[in-house]
Formats: C-alpha cells, sequence, structure tokens
C-alpha cells in the first residue's frame, strides 16, 4: 500500500512539469505580394474588367 | 495582393501592422483562436474592424499553422474602393511556395507584450521534413 502510495506520488511530481511545460503552437502569418498594387487599381480602372489586372505574384 | 494591415485574436491586437512581403512566427497557447483583420477605404483611409467572419482555428500543442493575408479589392471606383482583409489557413507547402521570399516582420511592429512570443526566424519556416534513416 505504502508502494503504491509512493508509486502515485511520484507519477504526480513527474507529470505535473510535463502539463505545465505543453509546447506551444507556431502560427505564421505571411503577407505575400505587392501589398496595394497601383498598378493593379490603375489597369483594373480604366481599362475594365476585360483586362486581367497585373498581379505581380503570379 | 497582400495586405497592409493588423492581424486581431478575438478583440486583441495581435500584430500591431503587417507589411506586404512580410512574415511572423508567434508561439501561441494552444486552444480555439479567432484571428482578423480590419477593412480599409481608399478615401477615409481609416481601418474598420472587418465584418467578415473572422478565421476560427483550433491550434494543437507542437503543431505548426500558416495564415496568409490577402486583400479582397471591392468597390466602384478607385476613391470608393475598399479593401477588405482575407486571412486564410494553408497548408505548410502552399505557404511556402508563396511565402519562401518573405522576410520577417520589424520588431516595431509587433506590441511589446507579444515580443516574447515572438520565434525568431530569418528565413521563411519551412514544412517539418522526416529524414529517413540509412538503416
Amino acid at each position: 500500500m505504502k508502494q503504491l502510495l509512493t508509486g502515485a506520488l511520484l507519477a504526480a511530481a513527474l507529470s505535473a512539469p510535463a502539463l505545465a511545460q505543453t509546447p506551444p503552437a507556431l502560427v505564421t502569418f505571411y503577407s505575400a505580394g505587392c501589398g496595394i498594387c497601383w498598378k493593379d487599381l490603375a489597369v483594373s480602372e480604366f481599362a475594365g474588367s476585360a483586362v486581367v489586372p497585373y498581379r505581380a505574384d503570379l | 495582393m497582400s495586405r497592409i494591415g493588423p492581424i486581431y485574436d478575438g478583440k486583441a491586437k495581435l500584430v500591431k501592422m503587417i507589411y506586404p512581403n512580410r512574415f511572423v512566427t508567434l508561439r501561441m497557447t494552444p486552444g480555439p483562436h479567432s484571428f482578423a483583420g480590419d477593412d480599409v477605404g481608399i478615401l477615409t483611409l481609416r481601418p474598420k474592424r472587418s465584418k467578415r467572419p473572422d478565421l476560427q482555428m483550433n491550434l494543437q500543442p507542437g503543431q505548426h499553422y500558416f495564415v496568409s493575408l490577402q486583400t479582397h479589392n471591392a468597390g466602384v471606383t478607385l476613391y470608393f474602393r475598399r479593401l477588405r482583409t482575407i486571412l486564410a489557413a494553408k497548408d505548410c507547402r502552399d505557404a511556402f511556395r508563396e511565402g519562401a521570399q518573405t522576410q520577417p516582420l520589424q520588431p516595431k511592429r509587433i506590441g511589446k507584450d507579444l515580443l516574447p512570443a515572438v520565434q525568431p526566424s530569418v528565413y521563411f519556416p519551412v514544412c517539418a521534413v522526416t529524414v529517413a534513416s540509412g538503416d
């Protein structure tokens, strides 16, 4: 009985730090391309919708 | 188009401003998160919190997630145009293909409170590769 109790206490002591050190999740936010492409706005604005806007990231 | 603007996590502003061709990797607590950007009108240049549904993600411990920020170009004319932020979760391969040549976001664009949570990285993070042993 004493051994069981000791084992349980030891297991609890070992698992506590493990729970506290849960690895974080990594999140990468990125913005690829040219930002506010004034070329995009200009071409699509003045040439009409038939023209495919310039896309720097294509 | 890419996006210039802040990133929110729920009501909190996570990143003050993210610029084109930039990336930032954050260590975040696992669990549900709700990311969003904002909308900008060209005429007013007054950002508003996006009315679009946030990007809901349930982050798992030890996992790496990628979120792209893009702009939806809406409006009638140049002056009444509205730029809406679209956040999209991406597969790491797609993210690397799109963002491999982006640069790290400058520290001044991140809130001071959040700086300790930044995972430093000079280059865009690559997908985790399992190396097969020769045995």
